[in-house]
């Protein structure tokens, strides 16, 4: 896939059907003109010597144009293969200048430079090495692997390096050719080419071109526009040679001027391919500019309606855009919210709240969370705030996009109940303490007195006592879970000893039920002993609960490396699957499809799988329905984190 | 006799400790701090304080209590409806916590135990 950034560029822009036929049918014309005049390539036209300058003139204009065209999409996108390109198109005018000054009779009787070997002797130079620089971009495409852009960007130095070393390259061959053309051998007899050394020359010239056509068909796979367009460029000039050289005795030939045109068009092709792409391009980016400006209207007003506050961020985290009701709320300006947002926050919450959103920008990850914004009347409402990251094509940070709903009346409401919750148990207990000990203060005087019955009926009440007593820890601990707040009072103790203690108390309830201890090796543990106790309790008097024929609940201990398990086992009504997943939610209840109910808030299951997750353990449950429940839960031995 | 000083706002508390300990101990019960505060009361051999006073705070009391010099080697029991109230009783200095709604039988052992260490010490 080619990214946003470098599709926009002829360079990089992939070479579809559209774009090939116009290279295709250039090349067809081109090829099928050279077959029509070829054989007359040697009619023998009248000598315009004029011609040559004229010719080349265009020739470096044109190539200079390409090298400024070229020379902005090396900066752009910095592949080496277009500072392969620009030296090519650099090398060429110095040359065909130099070609110029030295051709015989262009501006004055004989040659400004050099002698009448110099002009095809820089004519062979010229286009035998201007190839060797499409072969140049071909291979540095094929390194880069097809149409991702520069892996390794082309730095400036090395562009300086390479267009300095291709002029001097370009000058020395100039200097040779025109100070030291006694050691080349004659191209020339007056104005006729020589009939050995001038065709085996040029046959090396014609080969390298034909060369450069292969390789860059085959590194390239003329994948993009421009790769085709070259493609033209080397076939263009394999045609110029053989007309303008190859098939031709003399200069003034007809093959002489036709192969000289064809070298001009085949130097206009690039550039006016370039100039084409441009001139579409800015077409496009006028549309897409105008398309973009609405899309943004569409978003200034969708994000204008929305009941929320939202914002948006530069890459540093810098406020760049608030939207109408961000103003309303907090009635702060524009300058104010961007030098001054962090005043928006409530002290309570401003240090812990910069630091993550610090932490956010630092690793680039979203930031969420609840605090409370200033109105402008200075009240603080609680908001949900996300931030999150906006990514480019390739992952790279462009901003952020930031929002803050209004959750305050539902912060209140949570927090009213909760508070209910708590105040209301609290104040249950008072009463249940004196309810328990004049229950148990009348249970010693009925026994004293040796009134067995009453005594009995207290015991009977004691244990409704109890459950209530639970029920109220059970509400209290959820609300304490709820508000984060679940305090562990870790020591070491042994696990067993406290089995063995629950056990018995539960066995006292219920004599239907045979409770069975399976003590291995779990020994000393560090945790909170309540608590475990209470994730006891809460297993076993559920095994006894939902086991209403009775039966045994075996309960077992077992270690691993790490954590010690326990395991409670019953052969009761068991759970249905679908209610598994659910079971350690809080105030969930099965629903059982028998007509008996069992009492309960759906709270003891929750409050267990806190304790345990609170000491970094696990709880989990296997059961079949009507085939009993198996609870296990670990509990690690290192210090448990509170 | 061992004396027993025992504060809590709520009355029915009052009433249903006086009845406990009423039999084996000699009970002295306030509904408020402000007889420790202004050190008006009779050094007993044990404080049973609630958490929650209207006024003060029973910890504050307790601590309060463990700097005096006549007063730091009085047993103290803090008994609340708070949970978990365990660790900040033992930083208040307390020497043992119950947590409301207790059972008589452990109210009674936990005064008989600290009155015995004590009497031992």
């Amino acid at each position: 896939m080619q990214g946003a950034t470098t599709a926009v560029f002829l360079g990089t822009a992939t070479a579809g059907r559209r774009t090939m036929r116009p290279a295709l049918i250039t090349t067809i014309l081109l090829l099928a003109a050279f077959l029509i005049t070829a054989p007359w390539a040697r009619q023998p036209l009248p000598a315009f010597p004029v011609f040559v300058p004229v010719y080349n003139t265009a020739i470096i204009v044109l190539d200079l144009l390409t090298v400024v065209l070229l020379l902005a999409h090396l900066r752009q996108l910095k592949e080496p293969a277009f500072l392969a390109l620009v030296c090519g198109y650099v090398f060429t005018p110095i040359l065909a200048a130099a070609h110029a000054l030295s051709f015989p009779d262009a501006f004055m009787p004989g040659t400004l430079i050099g002698n009448h070997q110099t002009a095809p002797w820089l004519w062979m130079a010229w286009h035998s090495l201007f190839p060797f620089f499409i072969i140049g971009y071909a291979v540095s495409r094929r390194q880069e692997a097809a149409i991702a852009p520069a892996k390794r960007p082309v730095k400036s130095a090395t562009m300086v390096i390479a267009i300095t070393a291709t002029i001097a390259l370009a000058l020395g061959i100039v200097f040779f050719t025109t100070h030291a053309e006694s050691l080349l051998p004659r191209l020339l007899e007056g104005t006729h080419y020589r009939s050995v050394s001038s065709p085996l020359i040029l046959s090396v010239g014609w080969g390298i071109h034909f060369l450069a056509l292969m390789l860059l068909a085959a590194f390239t796979g003329l994948r993009r526009v421009i790769d085709t367009w070259l493609a033209v460029v080397l076939i263009t000039n394999l045609i110029s040679i053989a007309l303008s050289a190859l098939l031709i005795d003399a200069r003034y030939e007809l093959g002489f001027y036709l192969g000289r045109i064809y070298g001009l068009l085949a130097a206009s092709f690039v550039i006016m391919v370039l100039l084409r792409e441009a001139i579409t391009l800015y077409g496009l980016v006028t549309s897409t500019a105008e398309t973009l400006r609405l899309s943004e209207q569409r978003f200034r007003t969708l994000a204008d309606v929305v009941p929320q506050l939202i914002w948006s961020n530069d890459e540093r985290g810098k406020p760049v855009y608030f939207n109408q009701r961000w103003y309303e709320y907090t009635g702060l300006s524009f300058d104010q919210s961007v030098s001054d947002w962090k005043a928006a926050l409530h002290p309570e919450e401003a240090q812990a709240i910069i630091r993550q959103w610090q932490e956010a920008l630092a690793g680039q990850t979203a930031f969420n969370a609840e605090y409370r914004l200033r109105r402008a009347d200075g009240a603080f409402r609680w908001h949900i705030v996300r931030n999150a990251p906006l990514l480019g094509d390739k992952g790279q940070l462009r901003g952020w996009f930031g929002s803050a709903t209004d959750i305050h009346e539902l912060k209140a409401l949570q927090q009213q109940k909760e508070d209910f919750i708590g105040i209301a148990s609290h104040e249950l207990k008072t009463p249940v303490t004196s309810l328990r000990v004049y229950t148990e203060m009348l249970q010693e005087k009925f026994e004293a007195a040796g009134n067995r019955e009453y005594a009995g009926f207290m015991v009977k009440m004691n244990v409704q006592v109890d459950r209530l007593t639970d029920l109220i820890r059970d509400l209290l601990d959820t609300t304490r879970i709820t508000d984060g707040q679940l305090p562990l009072n870790v020591e070491p103790f042994d696990l067993n000893d406290l089995i063995n203690e629950r056990v018995e108390e539960i066995q006292r309830l219920s004599a239907r039920h045979q409770l069975q201890f399976n003590p291995d090796g779990a020994g000393v543990i560090t945790a909170d002993r309540e608590r475990i106790s209470q994730v006891l309790t809460n297993l076993l008097s559920n095994a006894v609960k939902y086991s209403p024929q009775g039966g045994n609940v075996v309960i077992s201990t077992g270690s691993t490396p790490d954590a010690v398990t326990v395991t409670v086992a019953d052969s009761g009504i068991g759970i249905p699957e679908q209610a598994q997943a659910h079971i350690f939610d809080r105030f969930y209840r099965v629903l059982s499809a028998q007509t008996q109910t069992y009492p309960g808030l759906g709270l003891g299951l929750y409050i267990s799988s806190e304790i345990v997750r609170r000491h970094g353990g696990k709880i989990g449950v296997a059961s079949r329905e009507g085939a009993g429940a198996t609870f296990r839960f670990s509990i690690p031995y290192k210090k448990a984190k509170t | 006799m061992k004396k027993l000083i025992i504060i809590d706002d709520d009355p029915s508390i009052l009433d249903v400790l006086r009845l406990v300990l009423g039999e084996s101990y000699q009970v002295t019960t306030y509904p408020d701090g402000s007889p420790i505060l202004n050190g008006t009361f009779d050094l007993p051999d044990l404080f049973v304080l609630d958490k929650q006073l209207s006024g003060t705070d029973g910890l504050d009391l307790c601590r309060l209590l463990k700097h005096g010099d006549d007063t730091r080697h009085i047993p103290v029991i803090i008994i609340s409806a708070t949970p978990g109230i365990q660790a900040m009783a033992a930083a208040a200095g307390a020497d043992d916590v119950l947590e409301k709604p207790f059972r008589v039988k452990a109210l009674r052992e936990c005064i008989a135990r600290l009155l015995g260490v004590h009497q031992e010490a």
